[in-house]
């Protein structure tokens, strides 16, 4: 457990254990409603020696990294970073798999490219 | 003032009206863009793949100025936020600049990054390098009358320590300042700093539609004629998404979405056919007609006194 978290902290230089729960993160997120586990509730469990819980939550994916909770933070915890390391890590996992030749030409139509390639990047790795 | 203009991927492809605008402004006011054919991709869709690569890549457009000898002027918000960050962390982390460097077949000493040019989003050049009353003195007409809803989405001002603090991301003003320089009005509304969600949109459409949505219906019940942003990402959310999300939550918001050029191409009495309505998908032709009724009018008082 010890190593993914080193991972994160060495992935998003950050230290997490600076993070002292005050829940600006969590009260500044505009897709906070969404998540099943608040941002600093991510922090908490990396805190607690329990990745597990942190990545299977969608809270990482529903992160879309504008950055209030990085500008906001009073400890100077650049938090969208850190749901950027735990996205890297989960992805090398190779889950919810998309096939890109089954993309229906109307979806990628309406879609912008970076969607789209958010999209992979997260479902093709 | 010159400039080596850094279009992305989204812009010259979804967003052509704002490219289109962008350029009939530059042209009106004074500020030459450079098209270099180096630029390509900024690096930020690979920036959670491989952190080397979005370096490499935002390195390579980065040199291409500097060879160059021009400043970047970036329309989309993600683009500039690259662009930035990874000039001030290669200016200073000699290691990884050498790699860089070296991995381009570039010696090193010659290449400064952020200590030799600057990256700037089109609206803060605007904004710090041109200044209100430069602009001022351009306007043609007065777009007295008209109430919009500035957005300013979430990477033209954060990470704020990237910017130089420029502006403040919590209380924003730049682009407030913006319109009214053509005498629009610039209202607040609830929810004015939030994300668009278009960073959501692939991994889970209801959600970044509903983020969207939220703002859509703030800027409905400020009574707002239009949006306007400065980020083909938004624009994509709030233009071409509109009637999508009306469809989903049951309304309809007919809300045109003007890009910050649109908005001042029209100040500067360009033909609206030159600054790319036609590719708005919410149409502001009700909207366009006010403003040329009104300044026919004023034509008019100005002939008769």
């Amino acid at each position: 457990m010890q190593d993914i978290i080193d991972k994160v902290s060495e992935l998003s230089e950050q230290n997490l254990y600076s993070c002292y729960q005050c829940g600006k993160c969590s009260g500044g997120c505009p897709s906070v409603s969404e998540m099943d586990l608040l941002p600093n509730q991510v922090i908490r469990l990396l805190q607690l020696g329990m990745p597990d819980d942190a990545s299977n939550a969608n809270t990482m994916w529903i992160c879309a990294s504008c950055f209030t909770c990085t500008v906001r933070c009073p400890k100077g915890v650049d938090i969208a970073k850190v749901m950027e390391a735990l996205r890297q890590i989960s992805l090398r996992k190779n889950v919810d798999y998309v096939e890109v030749r089954e993309i229906s030409a109307k979806e990628i139509s309406i879609l912008p490219q970076i969607a789209l390639v958010s999209n992979f990047r997260k479902q093709t790795a | 003032m010159k400039y080596a203009l850094f279009l992305g991927c989204t812009a010259p492809t979804k967003a052509r009206n704002y490219e289109l605008s962008t350029r009939r402004v530059a042209e009106a006011i004074g500020i030459e863009l450079i098209d270099l054919p180096e630029f390509e991709c900024c690096g930020f869709p690979v920036k959670s793949v491989h952190y080397e690569s979005f370096i490499l890549i935002a390195a390579r457009n980065l040199i291409a100025a500097e060879d160059a000898g021009l400043n970047i002027c970036v329309l989309c918000s993600a683009c500039a936020g690259t662009l930035v960050e990874v000039s001030r962390y290669l200016a200073s982390n000699d290691k990884a600049r050498q790699k860089v460097l070296s991995k381009l077949g570039k010696e090193d000493g010659k290449y400064g990054f952020a200590q030799n040019i600057k990256v700037k989003h089109l609206i803060r050049i605007l904004h710090e390098d041109l200044g209100s009353e430069k602009i001022s003195s351009k306007i043609k007409r007065k777009l007295s009358g008209i109430t919009v809803a500035p957005h300013y989405g979430c990477h033209y001002l954060k990470p704020s320590d990237i910017y130089d603090n420029y502006d403040d991301s919590e209380n924003p003003h730049s682009l407030d300042e913006l319109i009214e320089i053509t005498a629009a009005k610039s209202i607040d509304y609830l929810e004015k700093e939030h994300c668009c969600g278009a960073g959501v949109l692939a991994i889970n459409e209801d959600i970044a539609l509903s983020i969207a949505q939220k703002k859509l219906d703030s800027v409905k019940v400020s009574g707002a004629d239009a949006i306007v942003l400065m980020c083909p990402f938004c624009g994509a959310m709030y233009d071409e998404n509109q009637k999508r999300i009306g469809t989903k939550f049951q309304t309809s918001y007919n809300l045109p979405v003007l890009y910050y050029p649109q908005l001042l191409g029209l100040a500067l009495g360009i033909n609206r056919k030159l600054l790319g309505f036609n590719l708005n998908k919410v149409k502001a032709d009700s909207l366009l007609e006010r403003i040329e009724t009104k300044s026919m009018q004023n034509e008019q008082c100005k002939f008769s006194s």
